[in-house]
């Protein structure tokens, strides 16, 4: 009988071995790659200058801008109303609320697309919803919000009308193509309140 | 007789401890790519990494024993056209099973892995995932296809580049000249301010 006993009592603690010397479980909080991939093939993740210029024009509060380039380049130009977090410092936790809030689109940007893309994988990887890149960044703003480029006369109607809105926000903006004498536009300062998200109840236990 | 059924009860109740921890481990779900990565450390890769530069793609293109370029556009956009014998594997299509064999075996080869789009915006998020999923043998082809298109044409100005970051004009200095034009048109940027609540001390988590 005794052997029995000692026969069970070998079989539990060698399973409770096997159990110890099981792998980490891979605690990540990036969202399974399959899914991941879905999210970088969709074309919806870009938004164009004309509708980051528009919903600027419109004084759309559900926007916010986020210019991922160096201090010293925001502070040279920067999109009016962006606020900067370069690439490096995008991770660090102080951020972690401005980059994902309820309500509101947060839009990245950089000189062209790629910081701004980049930016975009390593944050959208943990689950942020509401991320966006504005496609072709700063470059792109200035060659069609700042300095728009009249179509050709063979063009079809809607290239004119949206040259027209070009012209429009280039005088919003500053561009030079404001041939205006007495605009003067001054967008009022944005106060941007992050909202907490709510806190997890308490886990674990036995 | 009684000590018996005791044992007997004993043997059955282990065998059914042991049975709901094979039951447990063989319904585990396990996922089904592994990022080797964490978005902090591929952040910090980002600065060592050294991609391909459009030169560097021409000289690749000749050694396709130890290089692969891999066209990441739709099946459509490839058979139009593709960089030297590369391979087609559209993006929704990188983690199939026999696209993964494929990228493990090139990983085990030592083969550097070219992902290359009609720009370097296209092969970027997607080089980013293999990279964290531990594909660490894969790079992008900077300008990407359409600007080593016009290298290899002879079609490049001199202020083509492949390196889109860069700005493209002297941005303070088209607004000034903007500013000065309209004579009374002016956008100041405002400086914006944001809120950020302080966050609550945690409760206790956990314990027995």
């Amino acid at each position: 009988m005794s052997k029995r006993y000692i026969l069970l009592a070998i079989v539990l603690i060698g399973s409770a071995f096997g159990l110890v010397v099981l792998p980490n479980k891979h605690d990540t909080n990036q969202i399974p790659a399959e899914e991941f991939l879905i999210d970088i093939y969709n074309p919806a993740r870009f938004l164009s200058t004309h509708q980051v210029a528009k919903r600027l024009i419109e004084r759309d509060p559900s926007i916010f801008l986020v210019d991922v380039r160096t201090p010293s380049e925001f502070e040279e130009y920067s999109i009016p109303g962006a606020f900067n977090i370069p690439l490096e410092n995008l991770l660090e936790e102080e951020w972690a609320d401005y980059l994902s809030q309820d309500g509101v689109d947060v839009v990245l940007f950089s000189n062209g697309d790629i910081y701004a893309d980049q930016a975009w994988t390593l944050i959208a990887q943990q689950g942020t919803k509401n991320l966006y890149i504005m496609k072709g960044g700063v470059n792109q703003w200035f060659s069609t919000i700042i300095q728009p480029v009249e179509p050709p006369e063979t063009a079809p109607s809607e290239a004119f009308d949206l040259y027209a809105f070009e012209k429009a926000a280039s005088i919003y903006f500053g561009g030079s193509s404001a041939n205006v004498e007495s605009a003067t536009t001054t967008p009022t300062k944005k106060t941007v309140v992050v909202r907490k998200k709510k806190k997890k109840a308490a886990e674990g236990g036995c | 007789m009684e000590e018996l059924k005791r044992t007997r009860r004993i043997t059955i109740g282990v065998f059914a401890f042991i049975a709901v921890i094979i039951i447990g481990l063989a319904t585990l779900k396990k996922p089904k790519d592994i990022y080797q990565f964490s978005p902090q450390q591929m952040n910090e890769e980002l600065k060592l990494i050294y991609q391909v530069t459009p030169e560097n793609a021409t000289k690749m293109l000749k050694d396709t024993i130890n290089n692969v370029f891999v066209d990441v556009r739709s099946i459509y956009d490839f058979e139009k056209g593709r960089i030297g014998n590369a391979v087609n594997i559209p993006i929704p299509m990188f983690l199939n099973d026999d696209n993964k064999k494929l990228f493990n075996q090139w990983k085990k080869d030592s083969v550097t892995v070219v992902f290359y789009g009609n720009d370097q915006l296209q092969a970027n998020a997607p080089w980013m995932l293999m990279y964290q999923l531990g594909y660490t043998n894969t790079r992008v082809l900077l300008g990407g296809k359409n600007y080593l298109d016009k290298q290899i044409a002879g079609l490049l100005t001199e202020n083509s580049t492949f390196e889109m970051e860069n700005p493209a004009v002297d941005f303070k200095a088209i607004l000034a000249k903007g500013r000065n034009g309209s004579k009374t048109a002016t956008t100041v940027a405002p400086k914006k301010t944001v809120v950020v609540r302080k966050k609550k001390k945690k409760a206790a988590e956990g314990g027995c």
